[in-house]
């Protein structure tokens, strides 16, 4: 069991104050007064129209905002919200936010716990579009009792988030049976019973709550038998992101899923196939401004990687995926295609290095960043003048291939050797 | 005068050959010193070959990132290597206690230097092997980071770093067993220096392009297309 968590007296004060409450909206806020009281006020509003006649309120975990934050919050509206500060450690490797992302949503959960809530929704702090139509929508199954975690889809241009396209929904999906097409998103809504079973678990100080506490809840919720639904939440409003750089965020993605295969392997090497997650509040097809984008230098990432890093990915990739990937790298850039069987037996051969600790787990994951540069470079000269019936169905065809090569990925982890060609 | 050359002879002769004799029961507490050492050694090599081979001493070391001494070791095997270095050790014990019997005048003068010199030595070797860990680590860092920021002169740079640390730790080892003095300073500093200034200009010449993408953009205030398409 975790050690219980110690709420500040200010903190407490004000959930006796409010008393117990139905449904919440839970925020990890940081230096967002611009936004916070817009985004405060739609919660409200969107739990309202949501549970009518419930009682409902606002958590704040605020994560050192040195603006007016907190105060703007209060301000917007009045008793209605919990707010209670999360410490920041001055030495951390990430921005401050992701570093104590999982501090500050297991201090919403502690505090929703003790407010006695049926439902939680968490939402970011910089988004109004999602808070006003979102909150509905992510608390609508779990007031229904229909759900114990509703995950966002979203409408984004294809080319927008290629690393959930090409690593973490196909990955997910293979491996935990469920069709979950977002389980990067940090906003979603959850159940009581869940809330409490997150409390309970003993994740919020290990490595993967650091690196991506966001994935290691979706996981959570979709073992042992949650209820699971999907709700579209429309455009997607493109933030900053992590704050890191593209070798970064692929280490800190690649390695919260990669220590939570670790953690969940009892379960996970019992699925077979995938099952549907049904997604509610409409069919998302919202237009998206067209971007064009020139697949030039990812191509030249690609080359350089494979012609430098060969020694570092010979411990980890088979032989024959290692000539794959040289024949790859000598391809003419117009016909240069990553096939899904090699993408799919990449991403997982790495896995298994990480597990096996081939190498430094830090060199490992940096080393993989020129894999996915040429997975992006073949993606975009793919699906460039592709109609967007043709990318869902592209999707799809990856994702079966992840599930085709699992068995692949079962039997190396069961019987680790350097290569198995 | 022919007797006289013959007692003059004949005396000397005696003085050699009771030199000898004198000294043949150290030669052969020697090598039957040497003899003992080689076959305990052998033992003793064979038994902690076969104790590492039953723990996966290789497949640990590659674990926690110390499989550098395979580069250093016969067939690649730290285990192997473990076993010859026992072997060795035990010889050496062994020709020490010999040449202690030998009881030749400057022979306990050698052996106390010898057992000067010794605790230097291992700590030469435990600095040179740390050196060489290090210089590993250090460099593949450099080369991922290199790549990554798509510096065309990576690979320079990481062999670079490599050398600059080896380097470095052997002048710390060299000098730590007192071998070189001024010489190995001397030699340290210029290649210490060069393969900074080498470094230096594989830095700059490989990350002009780079350098000059960044002036572009913000003179032209344009930012990449594939820059604000978020990843994630």
């Amino acid at each position: 069991m975790p050690d219980p968590i110690t709420l500040p007296d200010e903190t407490v004060r004000q959930i006796e104050r409010l008393g117990p409450v139905d449904f919440i909206v839970g925020v990890a806020s940081h230096n967002n007064a611009g936004t916070i009281a817009a985004v405060v006020q739609a919660a409200v509003a969107g739990l309202e129209q949501t549970c009518p006649g419930a009682r409902v309120a606002v958590v704040q975990a605020d994560i050192g905002s040195q603006d007016a934050t907190v105060e703007r919050a209060r301000a917007a509206i009045g008793d209605r919200i919990v707010q209670a500060p999360v410490a920041v450690d001055r030495v951390t490797r990430l921005a401050p936010t992701l570093a104590v992302r999982a501090d500050a949503l297991r201090v919403v959960f502690a505090i929703a716990e003790r407010l006695g809530v049926r439902g939680c929704a968490v939402l970011e702090p910089d988004t109004v579009t999602v808070a006003s139509d979102g909150v509905p929508r992510l608390l609508g199954p779990v007031a229904a009792d229909q759900a114990d975690f509703v995950a966002p889809c979203y409408t984004r241009h294809r080319f927008a988030g290629a690393i959930t396209t090409s690593i973490v929904y196909p990955f997910v999906r293979a491996v935990y049976g469920k069709r979950v097409r977002y389980p990067v998103g940090t906003e979603f809504g959850c159940s009581r019973r869940l809330i409490l079973r997150y409390l309970g678990t003993d994740m919020w100080k290990t490595d993967v709550a650091r690196l991506g506490i966001d994935i290691s809840l979706v996981i959570q919720a979709l073992m042992s038998g949650w209820r699971l639904a999907q709700t579209n939440l429309g455009v997607k409003t493109e933030t900053a992101g992590d704050g890191l750089d593209l070798s970064g965020t692929l280490a800190r993605v690649l390695g919260a899923l990669f220590l939570e295969a670790e953690r969940t392997v009892a379960v996970w090497q019992k699925v077979r196939g995938s099952e549907v997650v049904p997604v509610t509040g409409g069919d998302g097809s919202v237009a998206v401004e067209p971007v064009v984008l020139d697949a030039q230098r990812a191509l030249e990432s690609f080359r350089l990687g494979e012609r430098n890093f060969r020694d570092i990915w010979a411990p980890v990739l088979p032989p024959l995926a290692l000539l794959e990937l040289q024949k790859l790298s000598r391809q003419p850039d117009a016909t240069f295609r990553v096939p899904d069987a090699l993408w799919a037996r990449i991403i997982y051969d790495f896995a298994l290095a990480y597990h096996a600790r081939v190498m430094n787990r830090d060199h490992l994951l940096s080393a993989f960043t020129p894999l996915y540069s040429g997975w992006l470079a073949s993606w975009i000269g793919e699906m460039q003048s592709a109609a967007d019936a043709e990318v869902d169905a592209r999707i799809e065809r990856l994702c079966v291939r992840f599930e085709a090569e699992k068995p692949y990925f079962i039997s190396r982890w069961r019987s680790p050797d350097r290569f198995s060609p | 005068m022919w007797d006289e050359v013959n007692d003059a002879l004949r005396q000397s002769l005696g003085r050699v050959l009771t030199s000898l004799a004198s000294f043949l029961p150290g030669i052969v507490a020697f090598l039957v010193s040497v003899l003992v050492a080689a076959a305990i050694g052998w033992l003793l090599a064979a038994m902690s070959r076969r104790v590492l081979r039953w723990l996966r001493f290789d497949t640990r070391l590659e674990r926690v990132e110390l499989d550098i001494l395979a580069e250093w070791a016969p067939s690649r095997s730290p285990t192997l290597l473990v076993g010859r270095l026992v072997f060795w050790t035990v010889l050496l014990m062994g020709a020490l206690v010999g040449i202690t019997a030998l009881d030749a005048a400057g022979t306990s003068t050698v052996t106390g230097r010898l057992y000067t010199f010794l605790p230097n030595l291992f700590v030469a070797a435990i600095l040179f092997a740390a050196g060489s860990i290090l210089a590993r680590l250090l460099s593949r860092g450099v080369l991922i980071s290199a790549v990554n920021m798509q510096l065309q002169s990576a690979r320079l740079m990481s062999l670079g770093v490599k050398w600059l640390v080896l380097v470095f730790t052997a002048a710390m080892a060299l000098n730590q067993v007192h071998i070189g003095g001024i010489v190995l300073t001397l030699a340290f500093g210029i290649l210490f220096g060069g393969i900074v200034l080498a470094m230096a200009l594989a830095v700059g010449l490989g990350s002009k392009d780079v350098v000059s993408r960044t002036w572009e953009r913000q003179a032209e205030k344009r930012p990449e297309a594939a820059a604000t398409v978020p990843h994630l």
